[in-house]
């Protein structure tokens, strides 16, 4: 098994750590807000355009990138791990707002 | 590089192909008894979930609803047949459509916060016109057809190629296992499961990419090496063929088949408000990687020399043949299957959630305003499997979907510009809208075929523009937004009855 197999292996179980973790506390917290009633009235859309700007950018760049250099084939899968991390994240990062009350 | 190398893995039995399929789909039912038993109590809980869908649920929802299965094979596809041009053009306007829908799906969220459907809307802001919210609602229905369909004979192709399993068999299976636990949960369940999807379509795909690497002499330095002896222009992404061939007009398909789509709009509703925003930015940004991490397959059968033939014809099946044939270990094979399964599922289950929500709201309430909550509740869900029924009968039939695709492709794309003007633009009205969507399809189709697809898109989305346009500089009538508040309160009991 190659070190860069390796590497993938135990980032991506890292990842799928957090992802589960998420997971579960998302369904908790789904069946906790059943009876919930409170509505948020007061979240601040964030911008956007920027976000969409670099997102759309670093895309391009990447892929023009596996052709530059070959150590790039890896940023695919390796951004593909920082997808599952980021989800994982995702259902912490609403838990932190609710307990902040800043959206 | 040596093809010789390639070979079919071994020990891809149908039992075990059965086992995934069926087992996957038990997993997903006991999913969806337990949020049945919890969180549906009534057709608005299973259609819209109590817009209580949280921000984790959300993203991974619109991520693995976006990544059909053909989207996973595609993105090997295009690279394998226009190089990194290909890829470019095939992933970087995939999730940009995703983000595209940001700034429509808040101004309707705040504007419309008690909306079902985007047909809904259509009949709210064009003064309850039938013309304007039926033409949306059949281009949403042809849609959801489209996407199921698509679905359905991709799961066939794949698992009747890679198991010795007849693919009329897997057509009927995927039905029964989607639909059954879809029927239990909705939308809750579409988007749970989908988020597990989500998972399966990133870190497991990512780990056999790189096997697949680590399996080739010379890792990504040979292939790199390979592809650039074979042609250099396939290491560039400026090649203008791939966006003349497919690139400007896949550009706009996408945008289209996201902004014209209540698999996207049900979402907008169902995710808690304070997080539309974030679900549309991040589910856009964090799909990129999937496409572009699935691409490289697409690269290795480029360095490989593998001809369309020795892919049995269809070039689509670049990724599953260099997966299937490289020598990786059978568990990570069945990996692979799995994130196609994972991707099929996902987009089935979304588009079947989609579809209730339009049974519900846009014809049962809107054509039977007495239906009492029970029997909408058993309408919504039956009406949900019946078109379930009929995709994979349309698929086992055998007919040819192109009629489909155009239908679908001419509503769809004569829809785009006319709905994102109702949402932005007050002057837009009932006569321009509508006459906008037909004039574009009449004229736009008849150029499509005879000048090629980029004369017609471009064709029917001038024309679509332009007449809403036109027509809304002619009159002095302006749409009064808040009129959206006051016409959804209440649409459907909150609880069951």
């Amino acid at each position: 098994m190659s070190g860069l197999l390796i590497f993938f292996l135990i980032i991506g179980a890292a990842a799928t750590a957090l992802y589960a973790a998420g997971y579960v506390t998302g369904i908790r917290q789904s069946f906790a807000d059943v009876e919930e009633d409170k509505e948020i009235a007061e979240y601040k859309d964030s911008a956007y355009t920027v976000t969409i700007a670099l997102a759309v950018i670093a895309s391009a760049v990447i892929i023009g990138l596996v052709g530059v250099n070959p150590i790039f084939v890896y940023a695919g899968p390796l951004l593909a791990v920082i997808t599952t991390f980021m989800v994982g994240f995702a259902f912490f990062f609403e838990r932190m707002m609710r307990a902040s009350g800043n959206y | 590089m040596d093809k010789s190398v390639l070979v079919a893995t071994e020990g891809l039995t149908a039992t075990l192909g059965f086992s995934l399929m069926i087992g996957f789909g038990v997993l997903f039912l006991i999913l969806a008894f337990i949020i049945k038993h919890g969180l549906i109590k009534s057709t608005h809980d299973f259609i819209i979930s109590n817009r209580k869908v949280g921000l984790g649920f959300g993203v991974g929802a619109v991520i693995s609803v976006w990544t059909w299965a053909m989207a996973v094979m595609m993105s090997s596809a295009m690279t394998y047949q226009w190089g990194l041009s290909g890829l470019f053009w095939f992933v970087v306007p995939n999730g940009f459509a995703i983000m595209a829908m940001v700034p429509l799906a808040r101004i309707l969220r705040r504007k419309m916060p008690e909306g079902y459907t985007i047909s809904q809307f259509a009949h709210t802001r064009f003064g309850g016109s039938k013309a304007a919210s039926v033409v949306v609602t059949i281009a949403m229905i042809f849609g959801i057809l489209l996407e199921t369909l698509i679905n359905i004979k991709g799961t066939s192709v794949v698992m009747s190629t890679v198991f010795p399993i007849d693919w009329q068999t897997v057509v009927i299976l995927t039905v029964v296992v989607v639909m059954t636990y879809v029927f239990f949960g909705g939308l809750w369940t579409s988007v749970m499961t989908g988020t597990f999807n989500t998972w399966m379509i990133t870190t497991p795909a990512a780990i056999v990419v790189v096997a697949v690497y680590a399996h080739i002499s010379g890792g990504a330095t040979a292939v790199f090496e390979a592809v650039r002896a074979a042609d250099p222009t396939n290491l560039s992404v400026f090649e203008a063929d791939a966006a003349a061939g497919f690139g400007i007009t896949l550009a706009f398909g996408l945008l289209a088949a996201v902004v014209a789509d209540q698999t996207f709009w049900q979402k907008v509703w169902a995710v808690r408000k304070e997080q539309v925003t974030r679900t549309f930015l991040w589910g856009g940004a964090l799909f990129y990687p999937i496409p572009i991490c699935l691409g490289m397959l697409g690269l290795a059968g480029l360095a490989f020399g593998l001809t369309p033939e020795e892919l049995g014809g269809d070039i689509v099946a670049v990724g599953p043949y260099v997966v299937s044939h490289i020598g990786l270990p059978l568990i990570l094979v069945l990996t692979y299957v799995l994130v196609i399964l994972a991707a099929c599922y996902s987009t089935i289950d979304g588009a079947a959630s989609a579809l209730s929500s339009i049974i519900a709201i846009d014809i049962v309430k809107r054509f039977a305003t007495g239906t009492r909550e029970k029997t909408l509740f058993y309408i919504t869900r039956f009406g949900m499997i019946l078109g379930g029924v009929i995709s994979g009968i349309i698929v086992l039939s055998g007919v040819d979907f192109t009629t489909l695709v155009l239908t679908t492709y001419a509503l769809k794309t004569s829809i785009l510009l006319p709905l994102i003007l109702a949402i932005v633009w007050r002057k837009t009205n009932t006569a321009g809208f509508v006459s906008g969507i037909v004039l574009a399809i009449v004229i736009g189709m008849p150029l499509r075929h005879l000048y090629g697809e980029m004369v017609g898109t471009f064709s029917i989305l001038a024309i679509s523009a332009g007449v809403v346009v036109l027509a809304g500089l002619f009159t002095r009538e302006e749409f009064d937004m808040d009129k959206l508040l006051e016409a959804h309160k209440d649409e459907l009991a909150h609880k069951a009855t």
